[in-house]
């Protein structure tokens, strides 16, 4: 910012700062950009040179020009795009094994074990909110995970996951076709949704009787009906009430949370016919064909012919940055 | 994951207690939490309950919401508050845990060697998470030195809080055996109404504000409400109010001096 501010009232000032510091996101991969530019035109330069070698050498450096250039480029649509206020928060994760019995809630253990691999590798905090297993089988697991951007991250997996293979289970050497609903909500901040106490059926399991002095319970289940939205919540997780009824108004609270959002989502996004779902799930949006060590996003139609790899949550991030790339020339092209 | 012979033994030994001897989870187990604070118990000092934990966890908020708002000078900078028949000594470590750093100084009592003994192990164990002063000590509230003891401690109390005995004579034989045969007598059956005599320990102190308890007695339903209030009433407490627990049931009664 030259040149003369002084005739520039305070406040004036403060919010032209603030203007010209939200730009400087995108200003700054842009100058980048250009300078890359400029290189790759030195660089052509020099492979029509008569010098065989540096012809050679320029070859080189133009093809990690070009890459430069592309992550660049990725980089200010990314920029370009009007932030999601939720995609910056941390992501309430939920996943519920589907049809298949057994097989299905093996699978859920596995997708639960995928995602815990892969939040260690981003250096995300993982914390168990409930669960519901039987050794491996996992029926139900709601986790909070914690850290920078992770809804962003995240939010493309909610959907139906399906796994096609022998199951462990399975004698006579048969594929199965199972699915595992994953749901992933933003993490909501106190400050955006308002929980009236007056509006909260909270249920304390064998509560009947006297209670106090009188008896020891060691059932500290607990369940929140929110009334005026229907929304039920339990959690047991814990050894105490308290700590359950927090845990359980922190999901009730994430759950009315991506209930609002996507009720603006919705308004704002009417007219928009978009490639990858809201996390509607009722559509199928990856399948994971063990016999074929192929894991296929329909909802980009791309495969990657690793599933050991992404199973240990390894190359998960490849299949994240493709639905991130889509996700944002989506976004871009209905702006 | 495979279990050690010694392991099996105790496992062997713990099902056995409870399936047995019916001795309550939180005995073998060996701790519970409470609000921030860990508790060790064992037996037969009484297991902290969870209708304990939510009122005290309460009534720190109330008191951390009405240090927000009173001016300077109506509450005291440093508390004084008794938690008398402390037992583990859940209560009073709860609000040293809860409460806004060096606010308050909890003084914990109770009859029982036993208790008091249990009470500073778990302080010892929660030293990291306490923000407050906690001392425990032993005293026997029914006996006429009791209040000459108090007074040693600290010339002024600005709260007492309590869960004292209150199962009835009556209802003490119709407990479960996992509270009865387990757990203190003297923790659980209520002498009369002598125990209220507690609220005596009170004495005038400077505090303005009547928006501030100055006496937080847990009791054993609504059947208790009225001698309590009644006993609060007529030692010059003459505001009063009922606080539920999540179970719906009369849990504390807490009192107000209005000029």
């Amino acid at each position: 910012m030259s040149g003369d501010v002084s005739g520039l009232d305070r406040e004036e000032l403060a919010r032209l700062s603030k203007e010209f510091s939200d730009t400087g996101h995108v200003v700054e991969p842009y100058t980048r950009l250009l300078n890359l530019y400029a290189e790759l035109v030195e660089l052509q330069q020099m492979i029509n040179s008569e010098d065989e070698s540096l012809r050679r050498m320029a070859q080189e450096e133009r093809k990690t020009a070009l890459e430069s250039i592309a992550a660049c480029e990725h980089e200010i649509v990314g920029a370009l795009l009007p932030k999601d206020s939720a995609e910056s928060a941390g992501a309430i994760l939920e996943i519920r094994s589907g049809t298949g019995g057994d097989e299905a809630s093996l699978f859920c253990g596995d997708l639960l074990n995928m995602y815990e691999r892969y939040a260690q590798l981003r250096g995300w905090k993982w914390n168990i909110m409930s669960m519901t297993k039987d050794g491996e089988r996992i029926k139900e697991a709601v986790i909070k995970v914690s850290g920078r951007g992770v809804f962003g991250v995240l939010m493309f997996e909610s959907g139906v996951h399906r796994v096609q293979r022998v199951p462990a289970t399975e004698t006579q050497g048969r594929t199965h076709t199972s699915t595992a609903t994953v749901a992933v909500l933003p993490q909501a901040t106190n400050v955006h949704i308002e929980i009236k106490d007056s509006d909260l059926r909270i249920d304390v399991f064998r509560a009947s009787g006297k209670g106090g002095q009188h008896v020891n319970t060691t059932d500290s289940a607990v369940r929140i009906t929110h009334m005026p939205t229907g929304i039920v919540v339990e959690n047991q997780q814990e050894r105490s009430q308290l700590q359950n009824r927090e845990k359980a108004l922190q999901i009730l609270r994430a759950r009315m949370y991506e209930r609002e959002r996507q009720k603006l989502d919705s308004e704002r996004r009417a007219s928009r016919n978009k490639l990858i779902g809201s996390g509607d799930r009722s559509e199928k949006c990856r399948t994971y064909n063990y016999a074929q060590s192929r894991v296929t996003d329909h909802r980009i139609n791309f495969s990657l012919y690793d599933i050991e790899n992404v199973m240990n949550g390894t190359t998960l991030q490849n299949l994240i940055d493709q639905l991130r790339i889509q996700h944002d020339l989506d976004e871009l092209a209905h702006m | 994951m495979r279990l050690g012979p010694v392991q099996w033994a105790w496992l062997r030994q713990a099902v056995s207690d409870r399936v047995d001897r019916h001795k309550p989870l939180q005995y073998i187990i060996g701790d519970q939490p409470f609000g921030n604070a860990k508790i060790g118990i064992r037996p037969p000092v009484l297991i902290p309950r969870w209708e304990t934990e939510e009122w005290v966890l309460r009534l720190t908020n109330m008191i951390k919401e009405q240090q927000d708002t009173c001016r300077t000078g109506q509450l005291p900078a440093h508390m004084k508050i008794l938690d008398a028949c402390t037992g583990s000594g859940c209560i009073a470590l709860g609000l040293a845990c809860e409460l806004p750093a060096n606010s308050a100084c909890v003084t914990g009592v109770d009859i029982s060697p036993d208790a008091i003994a249990l009470a500073r192990d778990n302080l010892e164990r929660n030293t990291h998470s306490l923000k407050n002063t906690v001392n425990f000590h032993r005293v026997d509230l029914q006996s006429p030195k009791a209040l000459y003891d108090l007074r040693e401690m600290e010339t002024q109390w600005h709260m007492l809080v309590s869960n004292p005995p209150y199962v009835t004579a009556a209802e003490y034989e119709q407990l479960e055996p996992d509270v009865r045969d387990w757990e203190d007598v003297r923790a659980l059956l209520a002498r009369l109404a002598k125990d209220l005599g507690l609220s005596k320990v009170h004495s005038d102190g400077p505090l303005a504000a009547t928006n501030f308890p100055r006496l937080v007695i847990e009791i054993g339903g609504t059947k208790q409400v009225e001698p309590v209030r009644q006993a609060m009433h007529d030692n010059g407490f003459n505001l009063t109010e009922v606080w539920k627990d999540m179970a719906d049931t009369d849990r504390v009664v807490l009192g107000y001096a209005k000029k």
